[in-house]
Formats: structure tokens, C-alpha cells, sequence
């Protein structure tokens, strides 16, 4: 199929703003009157509040507003609560805030507020939160035999005990995964506006899901959700972390009750332990394989970090826990378990990375012990057409193998170094593999026809990846024009129909269709609008390379613009609408060849070259495809050699900045090499799927399996931190 | 702000007169005074680089540098590195390389990548991504970004293009 529009390598439609630096952020924003909010954080892991005093932060200069745990008595969608309310259960809890004319005069009303805790015992380990007498997270968590467990999925498949009977070799390990912060670059902010006039709210603010936001507020502030607009804002930066509420409540409660705006801008620091990280996880496996390397039985027990407050890590961990492989007998069991932790959020791909570490590394470790090339044993296990996967489904294809496999011939697999070298210095090799699920979640958009025919989009899901610019590349397909003539504009919760968050890789795959039928609902009105006046049943009008012309008889044609005018005159206007949430999950499977170097004096590890491949349906815009495979491997290599958070024995975060909390930097990042394989096509527009959150699934344990490949030291936990290779190294010696 | 003195700076080119405080930094002047939001501030610790401009030609966190201590500089921001309407070849090539994604670091990153031009207008790959170590990018991995100076080595010197106008 020739396209005209898809395919092609269109540079963001967003970037000229962008690179010019007049794009807007949230803390760009001002608005006459404005008020600075200020938030007063808890000191400790785990307190009573025993008394809140106001009086003296009420009497500062400048202070308009203070409000504390009452102002809103019930908690957000996820259960958290938006100002902590008797007791504070992690450090960096919000416990009040002030309104005030000047951000410093915020900030000093903070620390005029006086708070009287009485300290708690904490627990911060999650291996230590599920023992019985456990210091309880929630008093009224329930089984006391085993405290703190904020929710439970198990998934099983064939008989599992059977499974390790019929097996030659079973393999037990445990891994676990740190704390980690998503890294956006652009802290979070709200503004908020109320009208007096109209008891209207306006909230802006950077956030991956305008309309869960206002659901949310509309819960929290108890108001109807006709008197929310919320208007997202572009995002520096999100992966996950700008999923749920932050600071929009605060920012919304403090205009109401003073009348002007207020914008609450969080500082790096508090962005740090006090929104909502990555949890960390301890994932213990036993496996059964046969001698040819055959998976015969899995058992996990995957126990998630979810900090103080419920979240939704179990149940990803559960589903993705077989990896892109068949596992005839399993049986998952998958807990959220409470610890005295910032209440855990979702990072790009949410637990599918922590759970593929565990298990891509634990096939290494099969591998290597039953003599098998660790590609071979992931070609032989490879998920084909029709293999049940979790959540009851079959695999819609044959093509995990092919993306092991094209990871390998690209990176060169066959010609590495088969023997470790003896010099300080050690080259080593490791592949890894991972797959997540798209879900097209609730998805819609609005495509109007001009006079002149040009187009127009208009959807309400938040633009982070660039997915406008594939929207422009869709629509353009779609009526067979260049993508100049389309524009597409991401509306607000008053101005756009509504979209979920842009999370789970979904955006493409789900607003991208909608987009598609939006523009074929379009078409069918022209087709409708221009039928009498041509003379021909609607269905033998055709539209495509920007003209409309009958089918089957030629000469007659019109240009896209002569034809939207005349029809705009038959039916008002052409407004396409699409709307879906029912396509099947499509299932996204990546592969990577990681290449490190490893100095044995220091142990540090160097990633020098990375090779991913990765099923992506149909790159509708290949250089974005690249971008969002290149960025989430980055990602992969920070989780994998240098991010974590670290906490001391009181239960502080020392490193609650940029420095100490390393991110890779442009002298980390290694030589990349991305293969596109566009063969697994689901409903997504014209095949496409998500593609942004896959490549950072197999990173990690790439890197891990690259490591032992060049030291032959197995590293279980991450980050891989250069002690931990010294230290296994000097064991050895 | 208690104790604002009346200070003189010069901002791409203008001369700016501004009422600033002693504990004022040049990335407050530059965002808050004069409008200049092209400047972000990621960490306002100075390890992000998201407020890096340009003083006297070299790059520097504007977090870290009090107003005062930026009078008599000549001081670049991303506004101006171009004329109005025109990108610089840097701009350009962010651009159509996809360097830019969520675009908060970006004007950062072309700062400190027009300091290392303008230096050494053809550098090697290696002076490259030294020039850019205290710039963090969460979004791209650094190599589009790496790539999009390299193909502006040795040309950025020349007139800034039209911006496509679509």
C-alpha cells in the first residue's frame, strides 16, 4: 500500500513553539491577581497529627488563605487523600496550605504553621510490611496474619505442579527493584481560577488526563463536573508521573475560598518524595524448564511497593508476569503491599520493566546453566499466534520471535567475543525481551472539513510524545492530502469531547483510530451531503488523493475544497466524531541487545551500544517511533546501572535532587540502532500501536544479562551499582 | 520585594532597566521582570540546565546567578538567538532531527550547543556531549539531539533560516 501521509518522517508540529522557546508551560502562566500557594510537608515517615495551629501563618504578611485536612473530606480516585487528615504516612505528605500574595510570603506562612506530631513506629520495607506484628501503614488493614496488603491478583493457567514434576530442571530466584523517580524535567504546576459570578472552576495545569482530572475535582471539591474546566497544558515531561492529581486540588480549594487565582508550583525536591515515584518490588520465581530449555512451570510472587495509599501495581504485574513467552502451567500471585513510601505511581510501562528484569534475568541464569544460547532458549519459548496470554486472551500473532531475532542479527549476536577477556576492562553481551498490552481505552475525536479543504482535528487526549503530528499524518491518509492541510488542536474539558489519560502507550493506537473514523465519518457526510447534486448514490462517491469523484465513471471530479463548500451548504457543516473503547488490546513486543563494558577495579558499568527492535504494528511516523524507543532505552539504562532512590535509617530520602539521583546524562547514552518491525497489525489506524512505554520494558535486564555475559557476576537487584560488581568480583578472586 | 535597586541589564541585544531585589536571581529578571519564559527552571539548583543562557557567550545556570552579579553582561536567551519570524540553523535542526520532544530542556540544550559552536565550530563528537553534560533530557535519549549538532557543525555562523510557515 503506497501512503501519502503515513509513513513519512514529519518533524512535531509542536516544535517550531518548542524550539523557540514560546511554548507555554503551567509555570510560564500568570493571571492579574495572582496568589502563590505554598504546602507544608510532613517531616516524618509515620505520625499522629496531634494539633494543627493556623493562627500565626493566617497573620503573616500577605496571606490570604490556609487550609489543612479538613478542607476536603474525602480522598482522590486512588484513595489518596489530598491534605493528610489525623495521621501522615509517608515523608513529604501534605499536611496544610497558604494562599499568598508573593511566593516567598507562601513560603514563609509555610513555616509559620504549627504542627504538633507524635512519631510512629514506620515500616519502609516491603519484605518486612507483610510479617506478621508488622507496623500497620492503615489501622484498619485487615487480615492480621499478614498486615499491609493493599490488594492481591492471581492468575493461574494449566496445573503448575504438574508442570514442575514433568520438568527437568527447576530454577528458584529472587530480584528485586528500587524506588525510582520518573524524571520528568518540568516539575508539576497548577493554576486555578473560580468566577465568582458563575461558581465556575478553571484549573490549568500539567497533567497526562485533563478529564480524570476533572472527575477527580469534581469528587474532591464537590462540585458538578459542568462547573470544572480543566485545561491541560503542554507537559515538560511526565512518563507516568502526571497521571493522577497533585497539586490541582490545593490550587482549586485555594481560589475558591479567596476568590483570585492561585498557582501552586512544587519544588524539585518535594517533586522528589512527595508526588507519586516508581515502588520498588521483590519478585521471587520458580521455574521449571525442560533440558532443550522448554518453559514448563512458572511461580511468581511478585510483592509491590505501593507506599502509603492503594494503587494499581499488582494487577499489571500479574498479567504481564509470563513475558513474550508460552508457559504452559502457571500461577502468578501479585500483591500491593503498603509501606511507609510516597504512595507509588506509574512509570512508563508501569511494573512491566520490574517484572521482566526478574524474569529475563532468571532465563539467563537457565540458559547459561543448561548450556543453551540465551537467544536460542528465547526463540524456542517465543509467544505464537493463538498462545493463551494472561487476562484469558490469545496472541493475535506470530512475531516475538522475530523481534528476539532481529535484535540479535542486528547487534550481531553470532560474531560477539565468546570468551571473557582477562584485562581490567570486560566487554560483555546480553539480550532481553519484554511485551506490554495496548489498551484503546476511551477515545474520541472531531474532524471538521473546511471550505477551502484543509482539515481540521480536534481531540481532548494530552499531547506528550507528539502523537498531534501523527493525528495530522492520519487525517491527511485518510482524505489522500499532504499533512500541511490538516492542523490539529488539543482542546480542554470544555472544548474537546473526552479521552482518557495518555498512559499505557494508548493514545495512537486508541485516539488514532478515533481520529481515523472521525475522518471516515467525514467523508461518509460529503459523500451524503454532495449525492443528490452528482447524481449518484452516496456509497459510489469516493474520496481519496484530495478529490472526490464517482466511482467508476471518470472526468468527474471535484477538488476536496469545491466539494466541503457545496456540502457544507446541503448539511450545515461536515463534522466527522469518532468515539471507541472497544478495541481489542493489541500486544507490543521489544527486544534489545545490550553491549556494556565493565571495569573490574571500579566496577562501574558502561553501556556502549544498545540494539532494540520492537513491533510497532505500523510507524506512522518513524522518526517519532525512533525517538520514543531511544528515550524510554535511556530510561532503561538509568533503572538498570544508576537510578534509585536512597533512604536512611529514620526514613529520610537523601537524594532528593538531581545530582545524587543520577539520570543518564549525553555522556552516558550509548550508540543506539532501532529496528522497526511493522507486522503485528491489531485496530489501531492503519496498524499502528503503542510504541512509547515497550522499549524501556527488556532494557534493564539486558544490561544485567550484558554484565554477567562480560564478569560472569549475576546481579539480582537493581540498579547495578559498581559495589555490588566489586564486591561479587572480589569474592571470586 | 524589600530592598529593590534599580538595575541595568543587557538582554539579547536591548538594554533593560528593572527594580530587582539583592536576593533576586537572573532567571526571576529574565522570566518574571522581562517575560523572557523561554527559560525554564527544572531543580533551581543549578543541575537540570534547563535555565542555561548564554553570559558574555558562555553558558550558565541562571538559577545560580543573582541579578546583580549579571549587570554589564551581555546576556542570550533562546528568545534571542534569532531573529523574530527566523530560526537559528540550531532551531531548525532540532527540528527536522526530532530532537525536540516535551521541549523543556530544549532551549537549554540549544544554548549550551550554540556556546560550544561558536566556539569551536567544528567540534568532535566527544566535545559534544561534554558540552551538553549539564543538560539533562528525559525524553530522547540524547542521540537525535547530538545528531541535529552535529549537522549544524561548522555552518551556524550563517543567516538563520524562515521559519516554515505551514
Amino acid at each position: 500500500m503506497r501512503f501519502v501521509a503515513v509513513g513519512k518522517r514529519v518533524p512535531r508540529l509542536d516544535g517550531p513553539d518548542k524550539v523557540a522557546g514560546k511554548t507555554q508551560f503551567g509555570a510560564d502562566i500568570a493571571l492579574p491577581g495572582m496568589l502563590w500557594g505554598g504546602i507544608l510537608r510532613s517531616p516524618h515517615a509515620h505520625a499522629r497529627i496531634v494539633r494543627i495551629r493556623t493562627d500565626k501563618a493566617m497573620k503573616m504578611p500577605g496571606v490570604v488563605a490556609v487550609i489543612t485536612g479538613q478542607a476536603f473530606p474525602t480522598s482522590d480516585g486512588e484513595g489518596v487523600p489530598v491534605l493528610a487528615r489525623a495521621k501522615v504516612r509517608y515523608e513529604g505528605e501534605a499536611v496544610a496550605a497558604v494562599a499568598a500574595e508573593t511566593e516567598e510570603q507562601a513560603r514563609a506562612a509555610v513555616s509559620a504553621i504549627e504542627v504538633d506530631y507524635a512519631p510512629l513506629p514506620y515500616v519502609a520495607d516491603i519484605r518486612e510490611a507483610t510479617k506478621r506484628g508488622a507496623t500497620r501503614v492503615h489501622d484498619e488493614s485487615e487480615d492480621p496474619k499478614h498486615p499491609n496488603i493493599a490488594g492481591v491478583a492471581e492468575t493461574k493457567r494449566g496445573d503448575v505442579e504438574a508442570g514442575f514434576a514433568a520438568a527437568d530442571r527447576v530454577f528458584e530466584d529472587t530480584f528485586e527493584t528500587p524506588w525510582v523517580h520518573q524524571g520528568f524535567l518540568e516539575p508539576h504546576v497548577s493554576l486555578a481560577a473560580m468566577d465568582p459570578a458563575s461558581g465556575r472552576l478553571t484549573v490549568w495545569t500539567s497533567t497526562q488526563a485533563q478529564f480524570n482530572q476533572r472527575a477527580d475535582l469534581a469528587n474532591l471539591l464537590r462540585l458538578p463536573m459542568s462547573h470544572i474546566r480543566v485545561i491541560g497544558l503542554p507537559v515538560g515531561g511526565a512518563f507516568g508521573g502526571k497521571n493522577a492529581v497533585c497539586v490541582e486540588p490545593i490550587a482549586g480549594e485555594l481560589a475558591r475560598r479567596t476568590g483570585m487565582p492561585v498557582k501552586v508550583v512544587v519544588s524539585r525536591r518535594d517533586d522528589f518524595f512527595a508526588t507519586r515515584p516508581c515502588g520498588a518490588a521483590v519478585m521471587e520465581l520458580k521455574t521449571g524448564v525442560k533440558k532443550d530449555g522448554r518453559l514448563v512451570a512458572l511461580r511468581a510472587r511478585l510483592l509491590f511497593d505501593t507506599g502509603a495509599y492503594p494503587g494499581a501495581q499488582h494487577g499489571v504485574g500479574a498479567s504481564l508476569a509470563q513475558g513474550p513467552y508460552r508457559v504452559p502451567n502457571l500461577a502468578v500471585t501479585s500483591y500491593s503491599v503498603y509501606t511507609n513510601r510516597p504512595p507509588a505511581g506509574a512509570r512508563r510501562a508501569l511494573t512491566s520493566p520490574h517484572v521482566h528484569f526478574a524474569l529475563e534475568s532468571q532465563l539467563d541464569i537457565i540458559a547459561h546453566s543448561l548450556g543453551i544460547d540465551p537467544l536460542e532458549i528465547r526463540l524456542r519459548n517465543a509467544l505464537r499466534k493463538g498462545d493463551p496470554v494472561l487476562g484469558g486472551m490469545e496472541m493475535p500473532y506470530t512475531v516475538a520471535g522475530k523481534v528476539i531475532r532481529t535484535a540479535a542479527e542486528r547487534a550481531g549476536w553470532e560474531q560477539r567475543p565468546s570468551r571473557r577477556s582477562r584485562g581490567r576492562k570486560a566487554r560483555g553481551v546480553g539480550i532481553a525481551a519484554g511485551h506490554w498490552s495496548v489498551w484503546a481505552g476511551g477515545s474520541s475525536a472531531w474532524v471538521q472539513v473546511n471550505e477551502d479543504g484543509t482539515i481540521s482535528v480536534v481531540t481532548g487526549a494530552i499531547n506528550l510524545t507528539g502523537t498531534n503530528t501523527s493525528f495530522a499524518q492520519i487525517a491527511a491518509e485518510s482524505f489522500g492530502v499532504t499533512v500541511e492541510r490538516v492542523t490539529v488542536h488539543q482542546g480542554d474539558t470544555d472544548t474537546s469531547p473526552r479521552n482518557d489519560g495518555s498512559w499505557g502507550s494508548r493514545v495512537l493506537f486508541g485516539v488514532g483510530e478515533a481520529v481515523r473514523r472521525a475522518c471516515e465519518d467525514a467523508k461518509g457526510q460529503l459523500a451524503e451531503g454532495l449525492s443528490e447534486e452528482m447524481g449518484v448514490p452516496a456509497d459510489r462517491i469516493l474520496i481519496s488523493e484530495g478529490r472526490v469523484s464517482v466511482r467508476g465513471k471518470a472526468g468527474r471530479s471535484l477538488t476536496l475544497a469545491e466539494a466541503a463548500s457545496r456540502a457544507a451548504d446541503y448539511r450545515g457543516a461536515i463534522i466527522g466524531a469518532g468515539a471507541l473503547s472497544d478495541l481489542p488490546f493489541a500486544v507490543a513486543v521489544a527486544a534489545q541487545v545490550a553491549e556494556v563494558e565493565v571495569d573490574r577495579e571500579t566496577g562501574q558499568v558502561e553501556v556502549k551500544r544498545l540494539t532494540c527492535s520492537q513491533d510497532v504494528g505500523r510507524a506512522i511516523n518513524p522518526m517519532s517511533v525512533e525517538g520514543q524507543v531511544e528515550g524510554a532505552a535511556s530510561q532503561g539504562i538509568g533503572y538498570g546501572i544508576c537510578e534509585e532512590y536512597i533512604y536512611d535509617a529514620e526514613g529520610t530520602l537523601l537524594n532528593d535532587n538531581l545530582m545524587d539521583f543520577r539520570m543518564p546524562t549525553s555522556v552516558d547514552h550509548p550508540e543506539y540502532e532501532v529496528a522497526l518491525i511493522e507486522e503485528g497489525r491489531d485496530g489501531g489506524p492503519f496498524g499502528a500501536k503503542g510504541v512509547g512505554e515497550p522499549p524501556l520494558v527488556p532494557t534493564a535486564a539486558a544490561i544485567a544479562n550484558a554484565v554477567y555475559d562480560a564478569v560472569g557476576v549475576r546481579v539480582k537487584q537493581l540498579p547495578i551499582k559498581p559495589e555490588r560488581i566489586v564486591r561479587e568480583l572480589s569474592r571470586g578472586r | 520585594m524589600a530592598g529593590e535597586t534599580a538595575m541595568r541589564f543587557r538582554v539579547n541585544g536591548r538594554d533593560y532597566q528593572v527594580a530587582a531585589g539583592p536576593t533576586e536571581r537572573l532567571l526571576d529578571v529574565l522570566r518574571a521582570r522581562l517575560g523572557l519564559t523561554g527559560t525554564k527552571e527544572g531543580c533551581s539548583t543549578g543541575q537540570c540546565g534547563a535555565c542555561t543562557v548564554l553570559l558574555d557567550g558562555e553558558p550558565g545556570a541562571s538559577c545560580m546567578v543573582l541579578a546583580a552579579d549579571a549587570v554589564g553582561r551581555e546576556i542570550t536567551t533562546i528568545e534571542g538567538i534569532a531573529p523574530p519570524g527566523e530560526l537559528h540553523p540550531l532551531q531548525h535542526a532540532f527540528l527536522e532531527h526530532g530532537a525536540v520532544q516535551c521541549g523543556f530542556c530544549t532551549p537549554g540544550m540549544i544554548l549550551s550547543a550554540k556556546a560550544l559552536l561558536d566556539r569551536k565550530p567544528k567540534p568532535s563528537d566527544e566535545d559534544i556531549k561534554r558540552a551538553l553534560v549539564g543538560n539533562l533530557c528525559r525524553c530522547t535519549g540524547y542521540r537525535k539531539i547530538l545528531d541535529a549538532i552535529k549537522s549544524c557543525a561548522g555552518s551556524t555562523r550563517g543567516r538563520s533560516k524562515r521559519v516554515k510557515k505551514r
